[in-house]
């Protein structure tokens, strides 16, 4: 019985991933998005309604992390999230994307 | 009478002509005046310095404590 609810436990995550779209490292992976060299991300390529909405969501939050960082140290957004770019390049992992200087896509 | 009035012309004369040359001596010095601007821009780069550490320690806290949206 234990086992038979685990089991229902583990199905019921199983099939709550992919019905609560797709996650950010998932699309990094995958090279669907990457980071653009504004702090914020991207469309890679080819471009889905669903990958789409996770660009829009993480940006708006994004945007509302570097704009509390920038009132704490009364800065400008903008150079928040230009600092905030240079950091995400240097943490991705090899085959994911990102943008150079001159805004081409380029992979780690 | 005379005299001396002759020799404090000479004199006032010496004292102008001395200053003159104290003063055309001196006028380089005025210049040294100039090295505190440099200071200043170095305190400038100093607190730029400070807040961009700060920024970069805030940003590491946030890609550490939002995982899904960094």
């Amino acid at each position: 019985m234990k086992r038979f609810i685990s089991g229902l436990l583990s199905l019921t995550l199983l099939a709550a991933v992919p019905a609560s779209a797709i996650t950010l490292k998932q699309a990094q992976t995958q090279g669907l998005v990457g980071e653009a060299n504004s702090g914020y991300i991207a469309v890679v390529n080819a471009s889905t309604p669903e990958v789409e909405k996770l660009v829009v969501e993480v940006n708006n939050k994004r945007k509302q992390e570097y704009a509390s960082i920038a009132k704490r140290n009364n800065i400008d957004i903008s150079q928040v999230a230009a600092r905030a770019a240079e950091k995400l390049e240097a943490r991705l992992s090899k085959g994911e994307y990102y943008q150079d200087n001159l805004g081409r896509w380029k992979q780690k | 009478m005379n005299q001396t009035g002759i020799y404090t012309r000479a004199g006032a004369t010496f004292v102008l002509v001395a200053g003159i040359f104290f003063l055309s001596a001196c006028t380089p010095t005025v210049a040294v005046q100039a090295p505190s601007e440099p200071i200043t821009v170095n305190l400038n780069v100093k607190i730029e310095h400070e807040i961009r550490v700060k920024v970069d320690k805030e940003l590491d806290d946030l890609f550490e404590d939002k995982d899904g949206i960094f």
